[in-house]
This record gives structure tokens, sequence and C-alpha cells, in this order.
């Protein structure tokens, strides 16, 4: 397989078969477009109405809206540690449970202004402290102040959107589609905007593998369901559905190459998840409920080894360093 | 390694500088040169702070106490010089959280304060207080734990029920010990343990001085050894050295990928931008003791002198020769003096917050919610080191480095190890 992926990568230009144009025009745009907007309606939704009931739906719409997009870790999205803040997952040390509760005893008043409201731990802020409000039950009478505390949320997750779809829209998206021309500054040459967008695909896929998946997997001996992202709100399956269709149109709009391998894995994938009845992954605690999920995370090892292999040679490039790099 | 050895391979690397074009396996040897001499100098500082932390104990004191301390603070600046072969090579990848795994639940180890917490969802050791309790039950398993050894720390009570933050050995456990829990945070001072946890008979203060003494002489023994084990790794016959040369390409990959993940992922995202953003004095990388600066500021000067291939050790001798530096210059001189000046952009940052922190900003005060400057000191440092990743990467590039085995998953398998 290596060789005959050699032979092919000497045949083709480097990178032909890239369109970054194409992937930011009908995957990224778009994407950040639908996450602004829902955003947007889930906190003027609280204005009107800040009762748990009436938010849930509307977080439930603009968390799918992110994960739509989740993992391209950069350009606006990494400034101000805006990604951070969006999405604080895992919390290892349980920081963003801590600070709410915190908030929520002392009354603190710091949450009455928007710039008071971004002073806060970025654990306690985004769609994960929101998710504590909404679906822990030691948050559920909390009276005004709980009110307060999820509009101010809302409204600071709304503002972060709409900013980040601003500067995509008004700069940064001409900046990637622009990658190598003589004045840009960030992108030197075409290949490192399809770069970009290649680590994006596969840090995505790791992110689900490792995290999504193989936090609550952990080993056979000690499975962790409390560990699943989004267990309260039984959201754990359905984010690796949505994760994997943002990443597959990611695939898809930056490639015309033939990638059957890559293909054929992600239909499995769909194929298995279309199977699996198991929304918080709480199943994983016993060993045939366990198995399903591992049988999961094999599908997406399938896919990420696929697309290193059928895309790298074909794009020209590798993979380049990506924040869960560290430890 | 002897010292003799290295003394002898620097002189040799001094002298056989080539003048025409550089070769991989030169810049290589210089690579695992540069590695032997922070490895042994890591384990030089750790037995001076072990005999420290024995002088100590044998006659506690304020006097031996400071002491010990100092010499914890001497032994970080090796050590941290060394992280910049993490991530590249698995061998030291694998075995570095025994010495330096990080953050820590250190109620597993002491006594903590009550504002600590008990178990967490995450870790239900999380306040075990080992020094407190000669026998526990762990994950279904009774545990005699009367007699503190080596193996109880390292084979028991590291990473126990499977859960990253039960730290039981290295610098973090040692610098725990010492100093105590950072009690003010984020207002001034560190950890603050009176000397008298350590004191024998009626003086001894918060409970059971002898095993907490016992705990202490064994996590420093644990770490000479470990050090000692990861020395014996790149001498002339060591496995990592092995590894390095065994195919330039693939050597030359290991050495960028450690410069990139440690600049990117590790330093820059995880030690210095998540605590900006928690506002959270624990996620200071030394919280105990309030080195932090001197730990960042190490591990880019680290970087620097693994890319310029020139390593000056504890005692001032110089371990150089040829570098990464000139090899990408061969193939791209642009690129490669873009990195240089974009490391030495990082490095001058990470000292404008040692400055700081010398001055009386300590690091955990830089990251209180309504720190303006010194958030602006972090954050500065921190996109100064993503701007020499972009560089990293593209001297990846010029060199031409491809995947070496694409059959595998690097990025998954190995994903701090994505060039290899």
């Amino acid at each position: 397989m290596k060789y005959i992926m050699s032979c092919i990568a000497a045949l083709t230009a480097s990178t032909a078969s890239a369109d970054v144009a194409r992937a930011v025009d009908d995957y990224i745009l778009p994407g950040y477009a639908t996450f602004a907007q829902t955003a947007t309606t889930l906190s003027e939704g609280a204005t009107s109405d800040c009762t748990i009931a009436a938010m849930r739906p509307a977080w439930h719409d603009a968390f799918d809206a992110w994960i739509n997009i989740s993992h391209l870790h950069f350009g606006p999205i990494e400034q101000d540690g805006r990604a951070v803040i969006i999405a604080f997952w895992p919390d290892g040390r349980s920081a963003g449970v801590r600070t709410l509760a915190r908030l929520v005893a002392t009354q603190d008043d710091v949450i009455s202004t928007p710039e008071g409201t971004a002073q806060l731990s970025a654990a306690a802020r985004g769609f994960y402290a929101l998710e504590y409000l909404l679906f822990d039950p030691q948050f559920d009478d909390t009276g005004a102040y709980g009110c307060a505390l999820r509009r101010a949320l809302a409204a600071d997750l709304a503002n972060i959107a709409t900013q980040v779809t601003d500067a995509w829209q008004t700069g940064y998206g001409a900046t990637l589609r622009n990658a190598g021309a003589p004045d840009n500054q960030i992108y030197l040459t075409e290949r490192e905007g399809v770069q970009a967008l290649f680590t994006s695909l596969l840090a995505g896929l790791e992110f689900d593998i490792d995290n999504r998946l193989g936090r609550p997997l952990d080993t056979f001996e000690r499975p962790r369901p409390t560990r699943a992202e989004n267990w309260r709100s039984e959201r754990s399956q359905h984010n690796i559905l949505i994760s994997l269709q943002g990443l597959k149109s990611l695939k898809d709009t930056l490639s015309d190459a033939q990638t059957p391998v890559t293909d054929a894995a992600f239909a499995r994938a769909f194929a298995k998840l279309e199977q699996l009845d198991d929304p918080a992954f709480a199943n994983v605690a016993d060993p045939q409920g366990r198995f399903k999920v591992e049988v999961l995370q094999q599908t997406l090892r399938d896919i990420a080894v696929a697309a290193e292999v059928e895309l790298s040679d074909l794009l020209g490039v590798q993979a380049g360093f990506n924040a869960a790099d560290g430890d | 390694m002897t010292r003799t050895f290295l003394s002898a391979f620097a002189a040799t690397t001094l002298v056989a500088l080539p003048a025409f074009a550089l070769d991989k396996t030169d810049v290589l040897t210089n690579y695992a040169n540069i590695a032997a001499a922070k490895y042994e100098d890591s384990l030089i500082t750790a037995k001076a702070l072990q005999a420290e932390i024995d002088a100590f104990l044998a006659a506690p004191s304020a006097e031996t106490l400071a002491a010990a301390r100092n010499a914890w603070r001497v032994s970080r600046v090796p050590y941290m010089q060394s992280e910049v072969y993490r991530f590249g090579n698995p061998i030291v990848d694998d075995w570095e959280g025994r010495v330096n795994a990080w953050p820590l639940d250190e109620g597993l180890i002491d006594y903590v304060d009550a504002t600590y917490g008990g178990a967490s969802d995450e870790n239900e050791f999380a306040a075990l207080n080992v020094i407190a309790n000669p026998t526990f039950s762990l994950s279904g398993q009774e545990i005699d734990a009367t007699s503190i050894t080596g193996s109880l720390l390292s084979d028991t009570l590291q990473e126990a029920d499977g859960v990253e933050a039960n730290v039981a050995t290295g610098y973090h456990a040692i610098e725990f010990l010492l100093w105590g829990q950072d009690l003010n945070g984020t207002d001034a001072g560190a950890g603050d343990r009176p000397w008298t946890d350590y004191a024998t008979g009626d003086g001894c203060t918060n409970g059971n001085c002898d095993r907490r003494a016992d705990y202490l002489r064994t996590a420093a023994q644990l770490l000479v050894e470990e050090l000692g084990y990861m020395t014996d790794q790149w001498t002339t016959n060591g496995d990592a050295r092995a590894a390095v040369l065994a195919d330039p390409a693939a050597g030359v990959s290991m050495m960028l990928t450690g410069m990139g993940s440690l600049s990117y992922g590790e330093l820059a995202g995880q030690r210095m931008k998540l605590g900006v953003l928690l506002n959270d004095p624990e996620e200071e990388h030394d919280c105990f003791s309030d080195n932090t600066h001197f730990s960042h500021y190490y591990d880019g000067v680290g970087i620097q002198n693994v890319y310029l291939g020139s390593y000056t050790r504890i005692d001032g001798s110089v371990v150089s020769g040829a570098s990464l530096h000139d090899l990408v210059a061969q193939t791209d001189a642009g690129i490669a003096g873009q990195l240089s000046t974009d490391i030495a952009a990082s490095v001058a940052d990470l000292n404008a917050i040692v400055d700081a922190a010398q001055n009386g900003m300590a690091y955990d005060m830089m990251l209180a919610r309504d720190n303006a400057q010194g958030e602006a000191l972090i954050l500065g440092a921190v996109d100064a080191l993503v701007v020499q990743t972009r560089s990293i990467e593209r001297a990846v590039a010029a060199l031409n480095l491809t995947s070496i085995d694409l059959e595998g998953s690097d990025s998954l398998d190995a994903p701090d190890a994505v060039f290899q």
C-alpha cells in the first residue's frame, strides 16, 4: 500500500486535488453562520423565557451547530481562547461545576454585565457550563439568580459565536481561500492552507476516538460512563454522529480525490451509529454494551488511518501540530 | 554514562564541525549527546536534592528545609531543558510521567486544606492521604501501606485506579512534600509547609511525621533511580540514542516533533493558556513552590538549544556540534533564520515572565481574573510559541520529511509524534 501511494504521489501535482476555496465556501462559512444564528436564537429565547424547559431545545440546536465545525482549531476561534471558552471539556478537575456552584452560592453579581461574565473562568462559560445549569438537578431551583446566570452565559456564547463568524466572513475566509497569495501573511503557500484543513480532519477524528469514545470506555476492568461527554443531556452518541457528518463534509469539500477506503469507513461508522442505541454511553459499564462502543471506536480508527493514507499523498501534505499534542 | 565519555564526545564534535554539507547523522549524534548531557545533569542535581533531603530529615529545621527546597529548584533547571525530548522520543514519553506527572490530586499523598474537597467524580482517591492511612482499600483490594516503599509509590499509588491525577512519584510529589499546598489563591505567596511536619516526637505537626519522612525519602530515591535509567538510554549503547540514529530522516522528524509538540500543545496550550482562561492557580505547573516562571523559561531554552545544537551544562561546559538550524539552512536559509528569530522571541517573552515574577508578580498572581498585565505577559509568550510552531512546520516541509510509515496512523497511535 505504501509503495502504491508513493507512486500516485509521484504522478500527481502536489496539491492538484485540493480545493481550499470550496471547503471555505461550502462548509466552513455556512457552518459558522449556522452556529452564530442558533447561538443567537438560544440567547434571545432565554431573554423572553429563561426556564430550563424552554432553553433546552435551543441549547441542543446550537450545540449541534458547534460540533459540526468544532474541529476547526485555527483562525478566529483560537483568538482569546474562544474555542476553550465555548467548549471546555474534558474537565478533569471539575473546575466548571465548582465555579458555577460558587457563583450560585454567593449570588456573585459579576454576571450582571457582559464584561463581567467575560471575566469568568472559561470552565464556567460556554456549552458545558450551560449543560450543568440545564441538566444537573443541583441547579434546578436556583431562582432568579439561576435565570440571570443562564441568560448571561447564553448571551456570552452568542456574542463569541457572532464575533468568530464575523471574523471568518470579513477577512479570515479570504485569507484561507487565498493561501499562498503574495500578500498572505498567514498561509505562505497553498499547501499550508490545505495542511490546516487536513490537520483539522485528523485532529477531529482523534478527539472523537480518544475523548468522546475513549473516556467512557477507559479499560475493560474500569469503564467510566460518567466520563462520557454530555451524559447528563444524553447527547454522547449523538455528538459522534454530528461530528462525523461535519468531518465528512470537510473531507468532501476539500478534495475531489477518489478516497474509496475512507468513504467506506465513514459509511460503516454511520451504519454502526444507526444500529447503536446508547445515547449517554451508559452501557459501556456492561461487557456487551462496551463491545458495541468499542466497535464504533474501531470504525473511527479505520476512517483516520484511511484518510491519512489516502489523502496525505494526494494532497501533498501531512498533518501539522494540533492542540492535543501535549499530554 | 560517565562524564569522561561525554567530554570526550563533546571535544570530538567540536573539532569535527564540517565545513561541507551537513550530514543528518552528525546532527542526530549531537542531539543525542545533548540529551545525554541534560539527563546526566538532571541525575546529578537529583542526587544533590536527595542529599539535602536526607540532611533535612536527619536534622529537621527551617534552615535544612530551605536548603532542600533550594536543591529542588536547582534540579528543575536541567530537567526542564530536557522536556524538548519528550514528545518526539517514545522512550522518553512513555517514561516521563514517572518523574514529571502533573497536575496532581495531592490529597492522595498527604493532608490537605478543607477547601480541597474530597473524592471527586473523576477521582475516588483524590483525598486518600496515604501518609495518614497505613491500610486502605483500592479498587476492591486491601493495600498494606504500613511500610512506604518504592514499589508502593510506583506500582500501587502512581496512577491508582487509572486516574492520571493520582501522582505519587516525581518532582511534583516531592515539591508538595517540601512546600505543601499554596493556599494563597492568586495572591502573593507559595506553599508554606512548616518544617515541623517532619519533626520527631512531640514537636510533630499535622501527624504522621515519620511516615511523611519515609515518603519524602522514598520519592527522592525513586527520582534518582528514574533519572539514572533515562541517562542510560542515551549512552553509546542506549536504546533512545539507537532509536534516534536508526533512520536519519525519522530522527530529524523526532527532533522537530519534540520541539513543535512542546511549543504548541503542551507549553503554550496546557501549561500557559489554559491557566489564564481558567483563572485557576492550581493550573500552574509548579503550583506548590511558585517556581513556574523558571520551569516555563527552561522549557523554552531547551527548545532553543536543541535547535541551535549547543547546550551549556550545569558545570559550565558546552556540548555542541552539527545543528538542526544548519541542516535547515542548507535547504532554506530563510526558514532556518526565521525559526531562530521566532525561538529567540519566545525565549525573550518567557524571560519577561521570569523578570516580572522576580519583581513581585508571581505566576499565580498573573492568573487572577482582573490582572490584565499578567494576562498580557503570559499570552504574549503563548503567541510567540504559536508563531514558532508555524516555523517548525515550515522547517518540516522544507526538509521534505515525509511520513515514515504511512501504514499506521501515527497521529492516532502516537498523537505526540505526528511526523514519525
